[in-house]
């Protein structure tokens, strides 16, 4: 199934004195599914998802987005307009606004100026919106619980839904569902379900085999710093330099 | 300066008659002269002035071959002349010689002089013609340095009719530096202004190998005059030696800069690294650090003012006595600072900038009230006060050197601390990930406790090295907490070399600016330029290496 | 009415502390006048003009402190340097009284006359209008502030770094002001003044219209920034406290956010010492000391950050202690500086807003037979 490319990086080196967390990586996300990219501690995952969003700057390489926009150029806040929306490892929310709040700071009406946003932002269509967000990631009865106080799992679905109020094109989920209970995973899986679209490109770096078997539709394997093996889940997992570098057999 | 070879039967003669020259009361028995002793007395009791000077110069340079005794024997007649002592008749002359009166010329003794004797008569002018002469005898003759010295003054003051080749002969015989000294200020400009070629070049030869200022100046002098005036190659000679001496002189000058930028960067080196290490240990800046510094100061002049009250014997000491002293004291008041204090603050590292500044206050006012905000004074021990030319224009002193001495064995011991105990292994481990080495055993209270009491301690001994070259009062850290924090952030938190290269960088810096535009735009200066380089590297020069 | 006082609390829910402390300073702004000029003037009941001048001081403190809060209790950074900016208000109104002093005069002011000019220098050309002055006053803090704050916040100085770097700037322009020939006074820096605004400096009329003046604009202050940080950028600034990576992968350029509150608050301060030097009649380097500076910071901490009404109370409480200290045991002020500070970082969280841990700790230093009792 070929859809048009969301995200392509090309012989992506990361070198940290003398350490390569990505090796000449070349590796391609489609639109229209979950692309789950897994693979051993230190292989790079959330390196790349780093140099995506621009917390780190690679050694070398290209990252294009829709093949055309090369977001190396761009700076963080750029990458962001240009529809690159990430979760972070460990659950980021802003302890002290509240659910809404929160999720309120993830829409921007006018996200080329932050003045018009700040004077004329409060309006309507953004609590439309807020709503809509808080009933997709089922926190529509905490809105306005401060977001310190959530459970651990609740965050990480509000970090979601704070990164998705923007309606992003490439959705980055780092480690969604660590630290989950069961209920929790199942739960988590069906917002992604519900979260899959043509115009829309999940990544999701996870270590739960099974969640990812469950969502994903394309897997990735990396391996310090390379891509080791992609196709579908079964593929991956049968694939004999897979088996000997991650699952262990 | 050349010297004599030694002759065996000359030396037994010599010494004999030195001994007898000793033995006898200021008197100097006649020796073997290499002078016609008569001829001399002849001339020196007639009245003809130029004679007398022709004499006086002849006398000088049979002197200046002769040996030891005959020299002395010289001086001594000169002197007698001078003073009007030597009575002429019958073509000899007497000087007293206790007693009795010695015949100059045969070298008898006799009871008394003819009636018809007289004393030949030296007015002003002979006189002052002849005190240079004097003086250069004296020059050869005299044993004890000083009195060389005293004469060679003498002769500096006027050279009179001595003539400049005779002073070059004395002054290449001459051993003792400072004299020497003297005598190259009388030779070289006699010497350059005698219109002889061979001897200008003789004088240009001695200013380049003697690079100093003064000799720049006077080549620059002597460059100045007229052109017509030197002769092409006295000319090509000059400047050449010009140039020379002057890249001698920059040369030290830059090494000049460049040893007070050490000496200064070894002073903020030391106030430095207590704070690299407790900001690289706990992400606390420590705003008291310098008033431990100050307490160090203080705490070395409690001990040197104890020892002159105690063991004067050991007051020279003082420096070396109160190094315990200079640690510890900061470091009790830096442990307790830290349990009371800072510990109750360590996620909040804002606050803790408050309060460790709070306490800072506290310790500069406590110390206004009891002990005054007075400069306390600090002797400085023999052993410290002077210092030695390495090169050109360049000396380097001792009490100096003291700070960088500290500075060198600081850093030592600290690296050897942290890299070799077990104390500062654990440092590092709480340094570096602060909840592993808790989970792996290590106890993170005692060691931010020992670590804060280390850095402190450190304080204290750069307190001790201040204090011989800065004012010791109430205030004096004010100026050191915002020079030691600009050296962290350049250095790296928590990275002693860091904070080696960053205080040499800085004080370097400062050394080179301060001269030339004066300390404040010098501190403008540094504040900017460390605030352009951390924008492109904003973790300093050795940064925490790692993932974020 | 309840719609209004909603407005002025700037959101949904009634802030009775905040209130209070704007009611305190409006009976301010309202007493001085009356209780200054009016019959009761010089009376035990009213006020003399010393007494005036030094509530007229605190207002400037209390809006010095309130600028210095926005940055520190709400975008997170410490500023040990705020006192750069107050100097600049300070130093420009004197040039403008300086100016004013010497309207159709030839002569200059001794400390120009001791560098051997005859005539001021070209850039205290416009000074003698007020407007021109006061202009001059919010640009220069802008572009000082903007400067200042532009490189930190690009090259990510955070934290301990940035209050230091801070306390750097303020250190180095002390130096230079102190100088005599940077043109200023030097050390003295420049009195001399005599008027503002068409009245004499010494008269009780300016004394009593400039407090008044300095609590209006404290109070019209506290009410603008708590409407600007109970709305958006409000949020915006938490954000940037809480998790500033975050905020910019949501896609904010927080450099911008940063630096424009920064700028306010520097034009704040600076407006704070506008309002200040006419009523000490000087401009010194004393407004550069480090010290100052932190004992700024100092009174956000004892009051209470993230309130502004926090910040206004620190000011207002250790500077009355202050004066009264320095003038009847003067020796005791460091100790009471001190001794607060430890107490209110150490013992209270966040100063005297939140006395909760005292409590807390308290209760918990009771004996057990006691606090059984007690159910």
């Amino acid at each position: 199934m070929s859809q048009p490319t969301a995200i392509y990086v090309d012989a992506l080196t990361v070198n940290f004195s003398g350490f390569k967390a990505l090796n000449n990586l070349t590796f391609l996300a489609e639109y229209g599914g979950i692309h789950g990219v897994i693979g051993p501690n230190g292989a790079g995952k959330t390196t790349l998802m780093d140099v995506i969003t621009g917390i780190t700057r690679p050694t070398s390489g290209t990252v294009l987005l829709d093949r055309k926009q090369d977001i190396l150029r761009m700076s963080l806040p750029e990458r962001a307009q240009a529809g690159i929306g990430r979760k972070f490892q460990r659950p980021s929310v802003f302890e002290h606004l509240t659910v809404r709040e929160n999720i309120a700071l993830g829409v921007r009406l006018y996200p080329n100026s932050l003045f018009r946003e700040l004077t004329f932002g409060e309006v309507e269509e953004k609590n439309d919106r807020v709503e809509s967000v808080m009933k997709t990631i089922s926190l529509d009865r905490l809105g306005d619980v401060l977001a310190g106080t959530l459970a651990h799992g609740q965050k990480q679905w509000l970090e979601i839904g704070m990164v998705l109020a923007r309606d992003p094109k490439l959705l980055m989920l780092d480690e969604p569902v660590a630290g989950m209970s069961d209920a929790e995973r199942d739960a988590t899986a069906d917002l992604l379900e519900r979260l899959r679209s043509p115009v829309r490109c999940i990544l999701l770096v996870e270590h739960d085999m099974k969640f990812v078997g469950r969502v994903s539709d394309h897997v990735s394997v990396l391996h310090e710093g390379r891509l080791l093996c992609a196709g579908s889940m079964d593929r991956v997992t049968s694939d004999p330099e897979v088996i000997r570098v991650y699952l262990g057999r | 300066m050349r010297r004599r070879s030694l002759n065996m039967p000359g030396a037994i003669v010599r010494v004999c008659a030195l001994l007898f020259l000793a033995a006898s009361s200021a008197v100097a028995q006649p020796v073997s002269e290499p002078w016609d002793m008569a001829q001399v007395v002849k001339v020196w009791c007639s009245g003809d002035r130029d004679a007398r000077i022709a004499s006086f110069q002849s006398l000088l340079e049979d002197v200046v071959e002769a040996d030891g005794p005959a020299r002395q024997w010289a001086a001594n007649l000169i002197v007698q002349y001078r003073d009007g002592n030597l009575s002429c008749a019958q073509d000899t002359g007497y000087i007293p010689a206790g007693d009795q009166f010695l015949d100059v010329v045969t070298g008898n003794l006799v009871e008394v002089i003819p009636d018809d004797a007289a004393t030949p008569f030296l007015n002003i002018p002979l006189r002052r013609a002849l005190s240079p002469f004097a003086s250069a005898v004296q020059l050869v003759a005299a044993e004890a340095p000083e009195n060389r010295l005293r004469a060679a003054q003498g002769l500096a003051r006027t050279l009179g009719d001595v003539p400049p080749t005779l002073i070059e002969r004395i002054y290449q015989q001459e051993q003792n530096n400072q004299v020497a000294a003297v005598l190259e200020g009388v030779l070289v400009p006699a010497l350059l202004g005698s219109g002889d070629a061979d001897a200008q070049l003789r004088a240009i030869n001695t200013l380049a190998g003697n690079a100093t200022r003064k000799s720049r100046a006077t080549l620059d002098n002597f460059l100045a005059q007229e052109p017509a005036a030197l002769s092409g190659p006295v000319r090509t000679a000059a400047e050449s030696a010009r140039s020379s001496v002057h890249w001698v002189i920059q040369v030290s000058e830059a090494m000049t800069v460049a040893y007070h930028g050490l000496s200064y960067g070894s002073v903020l080196f030391l106030a430095a690294l207590g704070l690299a290490i407790i900001f690289g240990l706990m992400g606390v800046i420590n705003l008291a650090q310098a008033e431990f510094v100050m307490l160090g100061s203080y705490a070395t002049w409690f001990v040197q003012e104890a020892l002159r009250a105690l063991a004067p014997g050991l007051l020279e000491f003082y420096l070396f006595i109160a190094i315990p002293f200079a640690f510890l004291v900061p470091a009790l008041v830096g442990a307790f600072m830290e349990w009371s204090i800072v510990r109750h603050l360590y996620t909040r590292p804002l606050l803790t900038l408050l309060a460790t500044w709070a306490v800072s206050l506290l310790l500069i006012n406590l110390v206004r009230v009891t002990v005054g905000t007075q400069n306390l004074s600090f002797l400085t021990p023999e052993y410290l006060k002077s210092g030695f030319t390495v090169f050109g224009e360049f000396s380097v002193t001792w009490s100096r050197l003291l700070s960088i001495f500290f500075a060198g064995i600081t850093l030592i011991g600290t690296l050897f601390v942290l890299y070799r105990t077990r104390f500062g292994l654990r440092m590092r481990a709480t340094t570096q990930h602060r909840q592993m080495a808790g989970c792996v055993g290590v106890s993170t209270r005692r060691t931010d406790a020992m670590a804060f009491a280390f850095g402190s301690g450190l304080a204290g001994i750069a307190g001790l090295a201040l204090s011989t070259i800065y004012n010791v009062n109430p205030t004096m850290g004010t100026s050191l907490i915002i020079d030691s924090f600009i050296v962290v952030v350049l250095g790296g938190v928590g990275s002693v070399l860091g904070t080696a290269l960053a205080a040499l960088g800085i004080g370097q810096l400062n050394a080179i600016i301060e001269p030339l535009y004066g300390a404040v735009a010098s501190k403008v200066i540094v504040l900017l330029a460390v605030i352009l380089f951390i924008q492109q590297k904003p973790n300093g020069l050795f940064p925490r290496k790692g993932r974020r | 009415m309840r719609q209004f006082i909603l407005w002025i609390c700037g959101g949904s829910k009634v802030d009775r502390r905040y209130l209070g402390v704007l009611v305190l300073i409006a009976l301010v702004t309202l007493g001085l006048p009356v209780l200054g000029l009016g019959p009761l003037a010089n009376t035990p009941l009213g006020l003399d003009g010393f007494q005036v001048n030094l509530v007229g001081q605190v207002m400037a403190f209390a809006l010095l402190a309130m600028a210095h809060d926005l940055v520190w209790g709400y975008a997170g950074y410490l500023s040990l340097g705020h006192g750069l900016f107050f100097a600049i208000g300070g130093y420009l109104i004197g040039m403008h009284m300086i100016k004013l002093s010497y309207a159709g005069e030839t002569g200059v002011p001794t400390f120009l006359d001791y560098m051997g000019l005859t005539e001021f220098p070209a850039y205290w050309g416009g000074f003698e209008h007020f407007g021109y002055a006061f202009i001059a006053i919010l640009v220069l803090s802008a572009l000082v502030s903007f400067v200042i704050g532009f490189l930190a916040f690009r090259s990510r100085v955070v934290g301990v770094y940035f209050a230091i770097l801070s306390q750097a700037f303020v250190y180095v322009s002390m130096l230079v002001m102190s100088r005599s020939d940077t043109g200023f006074g030097g050390n003295n820096g420049i009195a001399d003044f005599q008027t503002l605004l068409g009245l004499s400096l010494d008269s009780i009329e300016f004394r009593v219209a400039i407090a008044t003046v300095s609590a209006l604009v404290l109070m019209i202050a506290l009410i603008g920034l708590r409407r600007l940080t109970t709305g958006p950028l409000g949020k915006l600034l938490i954000g940037i406290r809480d998790d500033e990576d975050r905020l910019q992968v949501l896609g904010y350029e927080t450099l911008w956010v940063k630096t424009g509150v920064w700028c306010l608050s520097a034009m704040l301060a600076a407006i704070a010492g506008l309002l200040y030097v006419p009523q000490i009649q000087v401009a010194s380097p004393q407004l550069l000391s480090p010290i100052f500076s932190i004992e700024i910071a100092v009174w956000v901490a004892i009051g209470g950050r993230g309130y502004l009404y926090g910040a206004i109370i620190g000011a207002i409480l250790v500077n009355i202690v202050k004066f009264w200290l320095t003038r009847f045991m003067p020796e005791l002020w460091p100790f009471i500086l001190t001794g607060s500070v430890l107490f209110v970082v150490v013992v209270l969280r966040n100063g005297l807003i939140d006395p909760g841990p005292l409590f807390t700790r308290a209760k918990a230093l009771l004996p057990r037979r006691l606090k059984r009792e007690k159910t």
